[in-house]
């Protein structure tokens, strides 16, 4: 044999190693599906978000929303209003009925900032807007255990 | 005369079926899309088109946004028909895919000794051979 036998061995194993990794990287992988809910401010940052909030004065903020679920999915923003210790879990939804909704249908790998108007009326300290992440699967629509809540002290205005 | 009311109870609640339909229609797209986008078929028209209907329900024009989540599902359930195909032909390529990647060792195996004899001699087809005493 013209070629030596451990040269040979030598590319032989880079050939075979080569195409493994080219056969586990052709395998279509289910990668850990994600989504995520986040609150920004009236500009789209984090960060600087109101903590007084007059009764009866629009609210401005953004929601942003991310799909890594591996498919294309409904997702519903849903917010309602809380109070310190009366907030979601990974596992349970607030009870309170929601005062603004916002479905949409995200492509996989898709991103989506919503600006969100609240009206809010009334008065109260450390109120909590919280925003729940739902999703549409399997015939219907689930909580994903995903939310976000921003606290503000609610007052009268100047002239309430 | 009972009949008369029995007839005119349906034709009130008829259009009020009709408007209950709308969201089994838009919930049966969801739907359809969840499961032909989780094969990897292509949903990104239907998508657009469902944000399209949603943003029109906001703006409170039903009938615009009934047409467009119609359209959608008319275009979902054309593309549900073409999934088995579509599911064997990805299965197909990607097993051919496979089966070319993993050719490659054997080939080389068999055919590089050869090339590199043949190469080796063509290099060198032109050396004279001397006998040297």
């Amino acid at each position: 044999m013209i070629v030596d036998d451990e040269v040979f061995a030598v590319l032989m194993a880079i050939v075979i190693v080569s195409c493994a990794i080219a056969i586990a990287m052709t395998i279509p992988r289910k990668t850990e599906p994600f989504s995520a809910i986040g609150v920004l401010n009236e500009m789209g940052k984090i960060g600087d978000y109101p903590r007084t909030v007059v009764s009866g004065s629009p609210l401005k903020l953004n929601v942003f929303i991310d799909n890594h679920e591996g498919k294309a999915t409904a997702f519903m923003v849903l917010v309602k209003l809380g109070s310190r210790g009366n907030i979601p879990s990974n596992t349970t939804p607030l009870s309170s009925a929601p005062i603004w909704n916002y479905t949409i249908v995200l492509n996989d790998g898709g991103n989506i900032t919503i600006p969100v108007e609240l009206n809010l009326s009334g008065e109260g300290k450390n109120i909590a807007i919280v925003f729940e992440l739902w999703e549409f699967n399997s015939s219907r629509w689930v909580y994903t255990g995903r939310w976000c809540h921003l606290y503000v002290n609610l007052t009268r205005g100047p002239y309430g | 005369m009972s009949f008369r009311i029995i007839l005119l109870l349906l034709m009130l609640f008829i259009p009020l079926a009709n408007l209950k339909a709308q969201p089994n229609g838009l919930e049966k797209a969801f739907s359809l899309i969840e499961l032909l986008s989780s094969e990897g078929m292509n949903v990104s028209r239907q998508v657009d088109l469902l944000n399209s209907a949603l943003s029109l329900y906001r703006q409170g024009k039903m009938e615009e946004a009934d047409n467009l989540v119609n359209t959608a599902l008319s275009e979902l359930t054309s593309l549900q028909k073409e999934l088995p195909n579509y599911k064997f032909w990805r299965n197909f390529w990607l097993f051919l895919r496979i089966s070319a990647i993993a050719i490659v060792p054997p080939a080389f195996y068999y055919i590089f000794p050869r090339i590199y004899a043949y190469l080796w001699y063509r290099a060198r087809r032109k050396w004279v051979v001397r006998r040297i005493r």
